[in-house]
């Protein structure tokens, strides 16, 4: 039986967490302390370099070498961007981090910050985190009064700002050029790279952009060390990782393992297995743009290379599951309305590609579907393909192609018999 | 500086190996070598975007497409811009473009010159896999003159762009997401100042942005385009002229963006744009005009020319050829200009005769003086690739629009620009300096620069504005209306020189001579600088010391003499002094002092009004000849190929002196231009025909004979500050502003215009009204000596508490009511009512 390995969810359950004294007597800030009195800034970097740890939020780059792409002798000042705007569906684990223990992500983020050289840390909050957003603000209010931030951090001479800033709703900013584009008021649309955040970001200074996940895994390295760290996982994807469980599963949730813990393990040791003692129909492994696997891909090993092996990606680390009954047309159907409604309309695949495959849908589920369709998406699917701006038009597809490819026969049924999808209410974009 | 030579690149391009400058984007690259990619949301103007996904391109060894407007060149790339696999990338693009695109171009103003139509046609499928519903949204209004179709939107992005990056304004913004994006108007009108919304138009690469003054008013195909050079304001935009049916349609920038940059670069504002109803307007005068018994009556040409010329010939014979004074306007071609000067020499025999309306008088060291307007212009060239601009006295995007956005540019690229003013302006926010002098105290405040200038160390008040003109090797100064429109505006000039000299001095002291120091006036007209020319040819033609003594009468002395009856006929070509000229009093005197007032013009206006005679001749768009702009650039002007009823100022003077018996002069201003160039040694190597489409720069390299000393000559001035201080009952100093937007006839003859037409209204700093009990938009009169006007208050913190500023141009209530010649500062008060 498969046990949780807890690192950032370590503390998880713990009465009060959310107050600073309650994360001290736990240990908290400790590492903080270990980091900015005993370690130089580079010190920092390469124990995290070491540690093999990876961005969490999607592309899994290493962490460490984000960092050491900052400019040293950058003149005026250079920020870090703390990821909060988890939009992905099927994916709340960035959510549960800044609720429950949101001192976890202000020590790792100061801890980037010293090692990154950085002036001032922004908390880049989705627009929909409320309570994410007044937790975090009094837990920087605690963490400021008792000298964690601000001037000459615990006498080591370092300063640090740190700011939340919410955004305004929208799933694009998560991509790391939007979220820089609207923490600076502008809109949320992506920029061109080059140049690269890490020399030109926010109001083109140095900045580095980590999602929550990963600083909040950074006390743990710096207090146990790389080599603990790399313990556990593969050679190639080291470490741990959070799973958001959701779909039809017994047990939904966050879960923690160790990368290169089989699927099957994770869904029925953590997550309880199939509801209602139905079959797995489907999965998308790390949330809901990657492309779904099928129960044949239950023991494939939960890690980056072997996920991409099987023909999708480990993205967030979002698990959704479908069982037996599920109407993946109708699942396409939802998905594909989100990536229109949330597209950002910047860039001409993805904007007008996106709602014309939403249009598609909606007439296949209202019954007027026609064969030729099912190539038509694919074709829009291949417009998009690599063609869109950001990598938002590609998260689109993922779903598109999966279904189209493993349930082609249930687009059939639909269209040849002019089934119609029988809607509670047909969802309404307001203006 | 040294101009650093342009690193170059190798590249291969579809098999092609192309040698580039390092650091352009692939697309430029492309065209340099002549191949096409087609792409909307790109712009010269305009950082790339890389939105529309048009140019798209393979370059070997990077897994995915890139687009061509966003990639750099890199030594050694490989780029493959046709293959299979790029044109279906570019039909799916387009496919896409054309999605929720309605095909409406038989009804839509861009077709035949739309972007979109052209790319589908070479690039595009013809047939739509489209059957779904298009997304059709409501047209609305950017602002009074651009209406945005949503639904032709292919969000391009590209006038958002422009508003953020080049006019600032944040006209256009983006409202909601994805495919539900649209462009909206940030703010209502009157909030956004319109200068440069215009661009928008032909910027759209659709016909999502429409002119609604041109909506509906002709295909483009049909237009018959003519080549001329805007008569608005100092910079001269090359435009053209699109008529259609006998009829001015409307009017586009002639240059091209990013290829044609010497001067406009493709810009345009919008009084240059939309200012041209009135060509048609029923208000333009077509027949002369007699005034009997105080009425004005129609009269036949014969009539008025009999009349004229009788009146001109008893005058001379009676009184001499100093009984007659002419006054011309500074929108006058050159060649009108030299006929006026020929004619008024030789054929009437008058030394009173002024050119221009701009300097009023320049009696103080007259040759300092055009030695400055002659010779120390630099042009734009020269003034964008220096290293620092400095604005004096000049709200430079009100003054000369599209100079001004030039300047901005030349910011982005690396040039710094200072501003010395004595109130806030939008021209000044990318000045790194922002130095202010006292309203009314210009003078004062260059002599204690100057002193800053001789220790920069010290902490004087302007010792950052002197530090940054001393660290400049080449130097760009514009000075504007502030210091120009003003009685003192010669001691305003000589004061810049003397400024000039100290800082080259002082640099010279250092070991560090400056390559150039520039002093450029903003004049108003379109052709002041023609008109300071031939009033004061005798610079030219090599006999500069002619000036020295004898001053030539100034626009202040021939309304003197006419006041006091000397003058028996005035003469007023296209001019309006009782707008223009800052002494009411003093032209309604002159003009009631002449016997006979004729005025050659356009418009019943304040001035015209006023005269006996009113001869209408054929306004800018029927003319040939040429233009001087700011930066001393010939240009050429072209007339429509329309036949209008009013003769031009040349036929008209031509049968004047052929009525009067006094021989006849050209009527053609290829001749006149021809005969020009012949004496005047910078133009020996022009001819009228061979002036090219963007004109040229004259450049006089040669110093003028006798004033090789004219460094210590101007360090020797001994400037005079202002004589009469602000008098208890008239404690504030008024500042007439010269606004892009003013109620000249033009602009109050083409009925578009409305919107922007400038009401009357006094601004002052907050902490006055409050000291005065005044409230904002609470009416007031501003009383002087010389007289009232009344206004409506408003509150700026733009201005500095003891000045009052007011629009200069505003015929209900004329500022110059306010002000008198003789006055060194223009004292009022502000009273309510």
């Amino acid at each position: 039986m498969l046990q949780e390995t807890k690192v950032v969810t370590e503390l998880a359950g713990t009465e009060g967490l959310r107050r600073l004294e309650v994360y001290e007597a736990h240990g908290g800030y400790g590492a903080l302390r270990k980091a900015l009195t005993g370690m130089k800034p580079q010190e920092v970097i390469d124990e995290v370099k070491r540690s093999g740890l990876r961005g969490k939020g999607g592309a899994g780059f290493p962490a460490g070498l984000k960092w050491s792409f900052v400019p040293r002798d950058h003149p005026g000042p250079k920020y870090l961007a703390a990821n909060a705007d988890e939009g992905e569906p099927g994916t709340f684990k960035d959510r549960w981090i800044v609720e429950e223990n949101p001192h976890l992500l202000i020590e790792g983020s100061i801890i980037a910050s010293y090692a990154a050289g950085i002036d001032h840390a922004y908390v880049y909050t989705r627009g929909e985190f409320f309570t994410a957003r007044r937790v975090l603000l009094g837990a920087i209010k605690e963490a400021y009064a008792r000298g964690y931030l601000g001037e000459n951090i615990l006498g080591s001479g370092y300063a640090l700002e740190m700011t939340v800033h919410s955004g305004a709703g929208s799933y694009e900013c998560g991509e790391e050029t939007a979220l820089l584009t609207s923490l600076e008021g502008g809109r949320g649309h992506p920029k061109l790279k080059p140049p690269f955040p890490a020399t030109h970001g926010a109001w083109g200074r140095p900045t580095v952009i980590n999602n929550v996940e990963t600083l909040a895994t950074v006390p743990s390295i710096i207090n146990r060390g790389a080599d603990w760290y790399r313990s556990f996982g593969t050679e190639k994807s080291p470490g741990v990782k959070m799973v958001s469980i959701s779909g039809h599963v017994e047990k939904p949730g966050n879960y923690e393992i160790p990368l290169g813990t089989p699927v099957r393990m994770i869904l029925d040791d953590l997550g309880g297995g199939v509801w209602k003692g139905r079959e797995l129909k489907a999965f998308a492994p790390g949330g809901s743009s990657t492309p779904l696997l099928l129960p044949g891909n239950l023991d494939t090993p939960y890690d980056y290379e072997s996920i991409a092996e099987a023909g999708s990606m480990l993205g967030s680390g979002g698990i959704i599951v479908f069982d037996e009954t599920t109407d993946m047309v109708r699942v396409a159907e939802i998905l594909t309305r989100f990536y229109a409604w949330e597209s950002c309309g910047k860039c001409t695949p993805c904007r007008e590609g996106t709602r014309w495959m939403l249009q598609i849908y909606e007439r296949i589920l209202n019954g007027g579907g026609r064969m030729e369709d099912l190539d038509l998406l694919l074709d829009i699917c291949e417009g998009i393909d690599s063609k869109s701006f950001c990598p938002f038009g590609d998260a689109a597809l993922g779903i598109v192609r999966s279904t189209i490819q493993h349930f082609r026969a249930e687009y059939e049924n639909y269209i040849r018999k002019h089934k119609v999808y029988k809607r509670k209410f047909m969802p309404v974009r307001h203006h | 500086m040294v101009e650093v030579p342009q690193k170059l690149v190798k590249i291969t391009l579809d098999g092609r190996e192309l040698s580039v400058p390092e650091g352009i984007y692939l697309l430029e690259a492309a065209r340099l070598a002549g191949i096409e990619i087609p792409a909307l949301c790109n712009h010269a103007w305009l950082q790339p975007l890389g939105a529309c996904r048009m140019c798209l391109v393979r370059i070997e060894g990077v897994d995915k497409l890139q687009t061509a407007c966003s990639t750099q060149v890199r030594d050694g790339m490989v780029v493959i811009t046709e293959s299979d696999e790029i044109k279906r990338a570019r039909e799916q693009m387009l496919e896409f473009h054309l999605l929720n695109h309605p095909l409406e171009c038989p009804v839509c103003d861009k077709g035949g010159e739309c972007l979109l139509q052209d790319l589908t046609e070479r690039h595009g499928l013809f047939t739509s896999r489209y059957v779904e519903e298009k997304l059709a949204g409501e047209d609305s209004l950017l602002n009074p003159f651009l209406r945005i179709s949503y639904k032709r939107c292919i969000m391009c992005q590209r006038c958002v762009r422009y508003c953020e990056e080049i006019s600032g304004d944040h006209l256009a913004v983006v409202r909601d997401r994805g495919a539900w994006s649209e462009i909206t108007a940030s703010r209502s009108f009157s909030e956004v100042p319109s200068r440069f919304s215009g661009n928008l138009i032909e910027l759209c690469p659709v016909g999502a942005i429409t002119s609604i003054p041109f909506r509906f008013h002709g295909r483009a195909w049909e237009l018959t385009k003519t080549r001329t050079v805007c008569n608005q304001c100092a910079v001269g935009c090359n435009v053209e002229l699109h008529t259609r049916l006998g009829k001015l349609m409307r009017i586009v920038p002639a240059s091209e963006p990013g290829v044609d940059a010497q001067l406009d670069n493709g810009h345009l504002c919008d009084r240059g744009r939309f200012a041209y109803g009135w060509v048609q307007s029923s208000e333009r005068l077509h027949r002369p005009l007699i005034k009997r018994d105080g009425e004005f009556a129609p009269a036949t040409w014969d009539e008025a020319e009999k009349l004229v010329a009788e009146k001109l010939t008893r005058a001379i014979d009676e009184y001499g050829g100093d009984a007659v004074a002419v006054l011309a306007g500074n929108s006058l071609t050159n060649e009108e200009y030299m006929a006026l000067r020929i004619i008024a020499h030789r054929h009437v025999g008058t030394t009173n005769f002024f050119l221009g309306e701009d300097l009023f008088d320049i009696s103080r060291y007259p040759l300092l003086l055009l030695h400055s307007l002659f010779f120390d212009s630099a042009s734009l060239a020269e003034t964008m690739n220096g290293d620092l601009i400095v604005l004096v006295g000049c709200d430079i995007l009100e003054e000369a629009p599209v100079l001004g956005l030039r300047l901005e540019e030349a910011v982005r690229k690396g040039t710094t620009l200072v501003s010395f003013a004595s109130y806030a302006t939008e021209s000044e926010r990318r000045a790194s300096v922002r130095a202010r002098y006292p309203a009314g105290r210009f003078v004062d405040a260059v002599e204690e620069l100057i002193v800053d200038v001789a220790s920069p160390s010290n902490d004087g008040k302007y010792a950052a504005l002197a530090r940054s003109l001393l660290a400049a090797d080449r130097v760009s100064l514009i000075y504007g209306q502030e210091l120009l429109w003003h009685p003192r505006a010669s001691e305003h000039v000589l004061a810049l020189m003397k400024l000039k000299y100290a800082v080259k001095s002082k640099r010279e002291a250092e070991g560090k001579p400056m390559s150039h120091f520039a002093l450029n006036p903003i004049f108003r007209g379109a052709n002041s600088i023609g008109a300071v020319v031939f009033n004061h040819l005798e610079l030219l033609t090599g006999r500069s010391e002619e000036i020295r003594d004898k001053v030539r009468a100034s626009m202040k002395s021939i309304l003197q003499k006419a006041a006091e009856g000397k003058v028996k006929v005035l003469y007023l070509v296209g001019i309006n002094p009782l707008m223009t000229f800052p002494d009411r009093k003093l032209v309604q005197d002159a003009v009631a002092g002449a016997d006979f007032v004729v005025a050659q013009d356009h418009f019943l206006h304040e001035t015209s009004r006023e005269a006996d005679v009113v001869l209408p001749t054929a306004p800018w768009p029927f003319k040939g000849g040429t233009f001087l702009n700011f930066e001393w650039r010939l240009q050429k002007l072209n007339p429509v190929e329309l036949v209008d009823d009013t003769p031009t100022d040349l036929e008209l003077w031509n049968r004047l002196l052929i009525a009067m018996r006094r021989g006849s002069h050209s009527t053609e201003p290829r001749s006149v231009f021809d005969e020009i160039a012949r004496v005047t040694p910078p133009l020996s190597h022009l001819t009228y025909d061979s002036i090219p489409p963007h004109g040229s720069v004259l450049d006089f390299t040669l110093p003028p004979e006798g004033l090789a000393d004219i460094g210590e000559r101007v360090a020797g001035l001994r400037l005079e500050a202002g004589r009469c201080e602000p008098r208890e009952e008239y404690p504030f100093v008024l500042l007439p502003k010269t606004y892009l937007f003013r109620n000249s006839p033009r602009l109050r003859c083409t009925s578009w215009m409305e919107p922007v037409r400038p009401s009357s209204w006094v601004q002052m700093h907050p902490a006055d009204s409050k000291r005065l009990n005044l409230e904002e938009e609470q009416p007031v009169r501003v009383e002087s000596p010389h007289g009232s006007i009344d206004l409506e208050l408003r509150l700026s913190k733009d201005i500095t508490p003891g000045s009052v500023l007011v629009n200069n141009y505003s015929p209900e209530q004329p500022v110059n009511r306010l002000l008198g010649v003789d006055d060194d500062i223009f004292a009022v008060r502000v009273v309510p009512r």
